[in-house]
């Protein structure tokens, strides 16, 4: 063959691979066109190898590079075809195992903590920032811790305000989480006390809306050298903003605990109303949320402490009262019934 | 308490002041007034008088009246309904226009006949029941024959022109359950004027009665007599100023009494003089005897109860209630008066014991001024004068150890401003306390103070602060950041790995709850595996829903996961940790865990039920957390007689020998015991006390093998009764220390496998962390493996 015609042989040979439309055609057309009894393999290369054979020397090297040239011409025209062909292939063949997107994803939720819990945890974590110990107490409880080292002696009336479950002539369930102050100032008198205790309280009350025999309540206690009232005021202040957030004022009400003096009922603003007074509030503006005060002399005394060196301030406050006030829970049972569609409606709020 | 408005006024100077400033005041002062309300509402109303009566047609009560409102208003017709009406009967009209409590009075036409305005009841102008007579609860209000007709002040005139204020004291305050005290309170928060009561002394004859104590416990008694009082109803000015205070009215000398002490705080009591065998009367605590009170109820009187005696027997348990038999009743013309004082704890104790509480011993309990009896008996002696045509009063005769001396207090300005984080001066102080009515000396700024008798709040320098922050208010406060000791804060140990548990059960899906630890008989005594403890009992339980301090919380949570069952939420994972009590003094913590129903896995897509399987996972992930290695606890199947857990589907967990744990599935019959029809349900109870006690050891670094590792799989035919980790245990004490582990992979058992037996494949891994291993070795120790399996299990091998 000539060589024209070998080209032109190869050009429609490309133009057939370029045609195949997928790679049965371009199998066919290797088959019919590249095979070995092929008019390409047979005729247009073999008549070339002849000529090499009988060229001359000088030739032949030439000649040589003029079939390779050829060869890997349709070769690599073949072979790109194929790869093109194959990647077509492939994303049509993925395309068939396409999925609906939309569908829910594999259950990695996480499960919900009683809200109690949930503010339980975030006040924890908002005083042991500030560098305070979380203690706890016994929940059986002795009238001595109690009461009696909290300045509420045998008889006092102010026990009359909460009425308590008794196991025997001495020994109770906690009213407040209180006896962990003097439980802990006992430990080691005259040291300065930062701490606070959560825990569980019950109270001689029968469950309504607002009451619960069972509640949980956490204890503040800072005592050093020359701890005030605005020791109490600033702590305070930035407690009620981190809870019910930085727009709430305080407002502190005169009040009786008879283990402070001066004592204090803390009412924030009404989220409601802002303090204008509303429903909410009873027209007050104002919500009571917890109770405080300067540690009353006779506790420190009590306690191992001396009285005239140290001062301190304390505070408690009710967990369910705060997480009802926060989420507008109306039934302070709802936190002891654990109804599943309560609990997750709470988790972490993230805010600053 | 209720307060009446009108009574305070007549203490104070109030003037300008309407009942909301007086409640601000108070508030703020920390007397909580919860509200106020007027005694009674009307505003277009008139005195009339009826002239003439007729019967309606057609009707068998309503009349026809014409009335007489007066000259300025003229003559009206009035339907009326009221069996009392009758002609010269001075009344009250609300006229046309007139609001009411129960709505606006109308021109109308009852049965064809037009009425303008309406004869009132008491009731209609707003009294409550509980404080009418049977006669004007039926009936419109009869006034005297010299009512002035047509006087439209009526309000004023029946002394209904009243507030009431519902105030909430607190223990601190309970001074101010004295009308006279909370004016005086008043004054100094307000800065107003008191209004002082001037008595005469009426003693018009030196009495031969005696009193004396014989008991520590009643420091002090005085006694008045009075002799020729007339019992009969109250004036309405009495009356309703004792309805203003929620007292209702009974005849003059009951009233008087209770009068006197809401103006003083002082409780009195009156003996019919003619019903006791002598004229002395001696308070005591050693009787002992059945005792027969006012209200017709015996009462066992017993040593250390005070008791006023006359010839032993017991006139009054002191403080709390008189006796029937000295009475003072209709036909009592002498009577004896006691203002006495008693020590608190003694009434608390007695009023408790007794379950008998009165308006005295509950102010006896909250604590009274011991030095006023002199003033008491004089107020009473000139109302019983006045009110009761008392003609001879008696001098008084007074028994007391009291000591008439001021409680002193010494404090300094200092002291004041550092606990108060306050910059006031002298005279500030000087002021309030001034006002407080408490006797000042000062020296540079030392202050020397004398405290009242009746202000039984202030004791110490403390009770100084508090009084004048009360008064200057909380705004004086500076602003002062606290830091407090420098230290680092934080939670016990145990207390983290708690919450490290939890965020673990959370973090797989599990919701926390929370409980009551108080429980009933039934669930004290359900589930409890981990202890065989009586529980504590509560000595006077609210409810027998709450009797018991629980041991165990299993069944609790079983009760909100069946509340849940209950209220459409069928499928549960339920955790609760929580501290129960085996008794008085041993505290465990637990963690309890409920599973309902099953496992979304991938929505409703892909679920998988809970089972045995899913607590043993939490379990295991829980000791992994706290390094507890598996080769430190055990877990054997739960033999027990209950009918509580699955036999074959149950655990114990043992952590050193001690059983720390149970776990495993709902005994099936049981769980129409909880609501959950034919659901699976999986429980777990653990001793977290026990498994947070057991310490871990430090980490270290141990070299990676750089050696490949051999896995070879073995197909096992096991008897039903070989437990894996029995095979497990064969297999890693065959004594090669290239075994590294033992995993199983698939569980068969159904046809191709004889009954009572089943097929198990594992993966044994061989690894050597100094060389590769070879063939041959592995095939050695495999042969070893297989021989002891068949030795010592009777397994043989498949495939």
């Amino acid at each position: 063959m000539e060589r024209a015609e070998i080209l032109s042989l190869l050009a429609s040979i490309k133009e057939k691979i370029d045609v195949a439309k997928d790679m049965k055609e371009l199998i066919e057309v290797k088959n019919s066109e590249l095979g070995k009894k092929s008019k390409f393999m047979s005729e247009a290369l073999e008549s070339l190898n002849q000529l090499i054979r009988t060229a001359p020397v000088e030739e032949k090297k030439a000649l040589g590079a003029f079939i390779n040239e050829v060869k890997n011409d349709v070769l690599s025209h073949y072979e790109n075809k194929e790869r093109v062909l194959r990647e077509e292939q492939e994303k049509a063949s993925l395309l068939a195992e396409q999925i609906d997107i939309s569908l829910p994803g594999e259950n990695f939720y996480k499960g919900h903590k009683n809200p109690l819990y949930l503010i339980r945890d975030e006040i924890i974590s908002f005083f042991t920032d500030l560098g305070y110990d979380v203690y706890s107490g016994p929940e059986i409880e002795n009238d001595h811790y109690n009461f009696e080292l909290l300045n509420t002696p045998k008889d006092h009336p102010a026990r009359d305000m909460q009425d308590s479950f008794y196991i025997d002539e001495r020994t109770l369930l906690r009213t407040h989480t209180s006896p962990v102050q003097a439980r802990t100032m006992l430990k080691h008198p005259n040291t300065p006390v930062k701490m606070i205790a959560p825990g569980k309280t019950f109270r001689r009350d029968d469950d309504d809306l607002t009451h619960s025999h069972q509640f949980m309540q956490i204890e503040c206690l800072v005592v050093d050298e020359g701890i005030n009232l605005a020791h109490l005021k600033s702590t305070l202040e930035k407690f009620m903003h981190k809870i019910f957030g930085p727009k709430r004022t305080i407002k502190f009400v005169p009040s009786y605990f008879p283990f402070t003096e001066p004592s204090f009922e803390v009412n924030v603003s009404c989220a409601h109303c802002h303090g204008k007074g509303c429903n909410m509030c009873k027209g007050t503006g104002f919500i009571e949320v917890l109770g405080a005060g300067m540690v009353h002399p006779n506790v420190l005394r009590m306690c191992g402490y001396d009285e005239h060196r140290f001062s301190g301030f304390a505070f408690g406050v009710g967990v369910e009262r705060l997480a009802m006030l926060r989420y507008g829970i109306d039934d302070i049972r709802r936190f002891y019934q654990n109804d599943v569609r309560f609990l997750k409606q709470f988790q972490e709020e993230y805010r600053k | 308490m209720q307060v009446s408005d009108k009574l305070l006024r007549r203490f104070v100077d109030l003037d300008g002041l309407n009942p909301e400033d007086i409640k601000n005041i108070l508030c703020e002062g920390g007397i909580e007034v919860t509200g106020y309300r007027p005694l009674a509402q009307g505003d277009k109303l008139v005195i009339a008088k009826i002239l003439e009566v007729h019967p309606v047609e057609g009707s068998d009560h309503l009349h026809y009246l014409k009335v007489d409102e007066g000259n300025k208003l003229g003559t009206f017709d009035v339907v009326c309904g009221a069996p009392n009406v009758r002609v010269g009967l001075n009344t009250v009209v609300a006229r046309v226009g007139c609001s009411l409590k129960d709505g606006k009075i109308n021109e109308a036409k009852i049965m064809g006949l037009k009425s303008f305005g309406m004869c009132c009841s008491y009731k209609e102008l707003g009294i409550e029941h509980k404080y009418l007579t049977d006669e004007e609860n039926a009936g419109i209000i009869e006034l005297d024959e010299d009512a002035p007709i047509g006087e439209e002040e009526v309000l004023k005139y029946l002394c209904l022109d009243d507030f009431i204020y519902d105030i909430e004291l607190l223990p601190s305050r309970s001074y101010c359950l004295s009308i006279i005290n909370l004016a005086k309170e008043l004054a100094a928060l307000a800065n107003r004027k008191i209004k002082d009561l001037k008595i005469d002394d009426l003693t018009n004859f030196k009495t031969d009665f005696v009193v004396s104590s014989e008991t520590d416990k009643c420091p002090q008694l005085a006694i008045r007599i009075v002799n020729g009082v007339k019992v009969k109803p109250s004036p309405r000015e009495l009356r309703f100023a004792l309805l203003a205070s929620g007292y209702r009215s009974i005849n003059n000398i009951v009233d008087i009494g209770n009068y006197v002490m809401l103006l003083t705080g002082q409780p009195l009591h009156m003996y019919d003089l003619d019903k006791l065998h002598s004229h002395a009367l001696i308070a005591r605590d050693d009787i002992e005897e059945d005792f027969v009170a006012l209200n017709d109820n015996h009462y066992e009187v017993k040593k250390g109860d005070i008791c006023i005696t006359n010839d032993g027997k017991t006139m009054c348990l002191g403080g709390i209630m008189g006796a029937k038999c000295c009475a003072v009743d209709e036909k009592t013309q002498n009577i004896a008066i006691e203002s006495a004082s008693f020590y608190h704890a003694s009434i608390r104790h007695t009023s408790r014991r007794l379950g008998l509480a009165s308006e005295s011993s509950t102010r006896f309990i909250k604590g009274t001024n011991h030095f006023q009896s002199q003033f008491v008996l004089d107020l009473v002696a000139s109302l019983v004068q006045k009110l009761a045509d008392a003609n001879k009063i008696s001098n008084i005769v007074s028994y007391t150890t009291e000591k008439d001396e001021l409680t002193a207090i010494d404090t300094t300005l200092s002291y004041i401003n550092n606990r108060l984080a306050t910059n006031l001066r002298l005279e500030e102080v000087l002021d309030i306390l001034k006002r407080e009515s408490l006797g000042v000396e000062t020296e540079g700024e030392k202050l020397h103070i004398e405290v009242p008798h009746y202000r039984l709040d202030l004791k110490e320098p403390c009770d100084i602060s508090e009084e004048i922050i009360r008064f200057v208010g909380f705004s004086r406060v500076k602003e002062e950041e606290f830091k407090g000791p420098e230290r680092v804060g934080g939670v016990s140990l145990e207390e983290k790995k708690i919450n490290d548990i939890r965020n673990l059960l959370l973090g797989r899906g599990l919701d926390e709850c929370i409980t009551y630890s108080l429980v009933d008989a039934k669930k004290k005594d359900s589930w409890s595996y981990l202890n065989d403890w009586q529980p504590v009992k509560l000595l006077h339980p609210l409810t027998d829903k709450h009797e018991y301090i629980r041991t165990n919380v299993l069944p609790s949570l079983l009760e909100s996961a069946s509340y849940n069952y209950t209220h459409q939420n069928k499928d549960l994972a339920l955790f609760e940790v929580s501290d129960v009590y085996l008794d008085e003094n041993t505290k465990e913590t637990r963690l309890a865990v409920v599973l309902v129903g099953k496992e979304e896995l991938q929505s409703k897509m892909d679920v998988r039920p809970y089972s045995y399987f899913t607590v043993k996972g939490y379990l295991e992930a829980i000791l992994d957390l706290l390094h507890i290695d598996s080769s430190r606890y055990q877990i054997e199947r739960l033999v027990s007689d209950k009918k509580e857990f699955h036999p074959g589907r149950s655990a114990a967990i043992k952590l050193n020998k001690r059983l720390v744990g149970v776990l495993g599935e709902m005994y099936p019959r049981l769980r129409k015991d909880y609501d959950f029809g034919k659901e699976n349900i999986v429980v777990m109870e653990l001793n977290l006390s026990a498994i947070l006690e057991v310490m871990t050891s430090p980490i270290t670094f141990k070299e990676i093998n750089k050696f490949p590792v051999v896995k070879r799989d073995l197909a096992l035919l096991v008897k039903d009764d070989v437990t894996y980790q029995m095979i497990k245990k064969v297999i890693k004490t065959s004594g090669h220390q290239i075994i590294l582990d033992v995993e199983p992979f698939d569980l068969y058992f159904g046809e191709g496998v004889a009954n009572g037996y089943h097929s198990l494949a594992i993966t044994i891994t061989y690894g050597d962390n100094k060389k590769t291993l070879v063939d041959e070795e592995v095939n050695r120790v495999e042969n070893d493996i297989k021989y002891a399996l068949r030795k010592e299990l009777g397994i043989e091998l498949r495939g």
